[in-house]
């Protein structure tokens, strides 16, 4: 990478690292993860950046690149406990992260991955149907279908029965 | 909250996620993660193409190659006596016994301070201070890639600056000695310590009394992720000049290649260009100490169908003059070292079927300095 394509993409990921956190933590509830994934995702845009800077929508090469890096750490942290005999810290910081967490994002932990990425990026990103069908790699009816469902878990989820409170500053519970 | 209406929904995220705190972006540790994946692809490449070849009986590969990675550094013969007189810090961790010190990396007559553990796993230190950092170069490493354990941590200290503990999770402190030691005609005020799992942060007062510190990046201590691969980390923002140049060059049966180092943050890299100008296969480690023969990191390279190329880069002895490498099947090679930033190298290209099976250093009056046969995991017949 030369010094003119590192300045470029310096200012592109000094631009998208809060988007991408943001998303990373609503797709996984938990903060150095999120960052973790976030930092994965932009070294990742970094080594194929004159590909990146070329296609028609960078932002959406870089979020497939994070939704799916999610969706691999959701696999793994599945297979966590039992592939590993030491776990305690990992399980700690998981329970860390649930006390930290809104009730929001603990009821959208609980829907399976796909649903609660269409969740977020329609509902969060903002992304029609067809650009959501598009980064998960499948069809706006599945993207439809997959929101109908997550929704009707959401309405009934015990954490989200009670009248919101309102939440001024944000969750602070962040791990830096 | 009641989600018939997906507004109120939409209301709810923007009002958790547009408000969550996100800090600045760690640019320097998102580039570090692009340069260590893009060398672990090359290198994966090229272990991908040894197993091919070793699976097909092209290349006798002993036991100890590694476990499906790229092989690591291999030192030929006893090392200098590295008792270093410049010792900041030491201690124990899981029952071993461990000691970080100044040492010049470089052969007799130059100049190259680093920072080695138990004398070896070198990182370069910075001659000067980052602009606006009362904490000068602070270096971690994760020793053991994947595999949560200890770890160990320096931190440069500018004039003045007191009163230096490491924040370790849960909150409990340790307090840090600042030690003064000097090498290469500078001087530099250092305090290290080992930790069993991770941490938090590094605090100081500066001269003026100010509190200041450095948080270092969670996912250091994270064994999924990326940032553990054995090398130092150096503090973001940290640009230790590197030394570059070209080692050797040559034909493989009509193939061009040229051979380079560099030393720099990310270590003692090799990178293989084929051809000249475009990088095919790459390995790094820490830095050694200049042994007293020979330090070699064999890179393998898949070049086409059933084609194994394999380079033998390393240090050798600074005394060296010119080297005689045997290979299997009889034949020889000349080897002339060059020095680059410091540092005596050489290195040796072929292919599978005449890989390294001896290699004999000599000084310039053509008195043996030391030989080295059988040079595993890819030298043998």
């Amino acid at each position: 990478m030369n010094g003119q394509d590192r300045a470029e993409f310096t200012e592109f990921m000094t631009g998208r690292w809060p988007g991408l956190v943001r998303l990373a933590y609503a797709l996984t509830g938990d903060r150095w993860l999120a960052e973790d994934l976030a930092q994965a995702a932009l070294a990742s845009a970094c080594n194929s950046w004159r590909r990146v800077r070329r296609a028609d929508d960078p932002d959406a090469y870089v979020r497939r690149i994070l939704i799916n890096a999610a969706h691999r750490r959701f696999r793994e942290q599945r297979r966590l406990p039992a592939a590993r005999g030491k776990a305690e810290p990992e399980v700690a910081d998981l329970a860390q992260a649930a006390e930290t967490r809104s009730d929001l994002l603990a009821a959208l932990a609980a829907l399976p991955h796909r649903q609660r990425a269409v969740i977020v990026l329609r509902y969060w990103a903002d992304l029609s149907d067809a650009q959501v069908a598009e980064l998960l790699g499948c069809s706006e009816g599945t993207v439809r279908s997959q929101a109908w469902r997550a929704l009707a878990k959401l309405r009934v989820s015990p954490a989200l029965t009670a009248p919101a409170e309102p939440r001024p500053g944000g969750d602070s519970g962040g791990a830096r | 909250m009641n989600l018939a209406d997906e507004a109120a929904l939409t209301r709810r995220l923007h009002q958790e996620l547009d408000l969550a705190e996100v800090g600045p972006v760690p640019a320097d540790a998102v580039f570090r993660r692009s340069r260590v994946a893009a060398r672990r692809r090359l290198a994966g490449i090229a272990a991908a193409a040894l197993a091919l070849a070793a699976a097909a009986g092209l290349l006798a590969v002993r036991s100890g190659a590694g476990h499906g990675g790229p092989p690591g550094p291999h030192t030929i013969g006893p090392r200098h006596g590295s008792h270093a007189s410049g010792v900041f810090a030491s201690g124990s961790l899981d029952g071993h016994r461990w000691r970080l010190a100044v040492a010049n990396l470089a052969d007799p007559g130059w100049c190259l301070p680093g920072v080695v553990l138990n004398s070896a796993n070198g990182d370069l230190l910075q001659p000067g201070f980052i602009p606006n950092f009362a904490l000068g170069n602070v270096g971690f490493l994760e020793p053991t890639p994947g595999n949560p354990g200890p770890g160990w941590a320096f931190v440069r200290l500018r004039p003045g600056v007191h009163d230096v503990a490491a924040i370790m999770p849960g909150g409990g402190r340790l307090p840090l000695r600042v030690v003064t030691v000097a090498a290469c005609g500078q001087r530099f005020r250092l305090a290290g310590f080992g930790y069993p799992r991770a941490v938090l942060r590094i605090t100081a007062r500066s001269a003026q009394g100010k509190p200041t510190g450095y948080a270092p990046p969670p996912d250091l201590f994270n064994p999924a992720s990326n940032l553990q691969d054995g090398q130092w980390f150096n503090i973001e923002g940290a640009t230790i000049p590197g030394a570059s140049g070209i080692v050797g060059a040559g034909r493989i049966r009509g193939v061009a290649w040229q051979l380079r180092v560099t030393l720099g943050p990310d270590g003692e890299c090799f990178d293989v260009e084929i051809p000249p100008g475009s990088r095919s296969a790459s390995i790094c480690g820490t830095i050694a100490e200049p042994p007293r023969v020979a330090t070699l990191m064999p890179v393998p390279y898949g070049y086409g169908p059933r084609r194994m190329l394999i380079w033998y880069p390393g240090v050798v002895n600074p005394r060296t003059s010119y080297a005689i490498a045997r290979l299997c099947g009889g034949a020889t090679r000349r080897l002339v070292p060059v020095i680059i930033g410091g540092r005596t190298y050489l290195a040796l290209g072929t292919d599978r079927r005449a890989t390294l099976v001896k290699l004999t250093l000599y000084d310039s009056h053509g008195r043996a300095l030391g030989s080295a046969s059988a040079v595993t995991p890819l030298g043998g017949c």
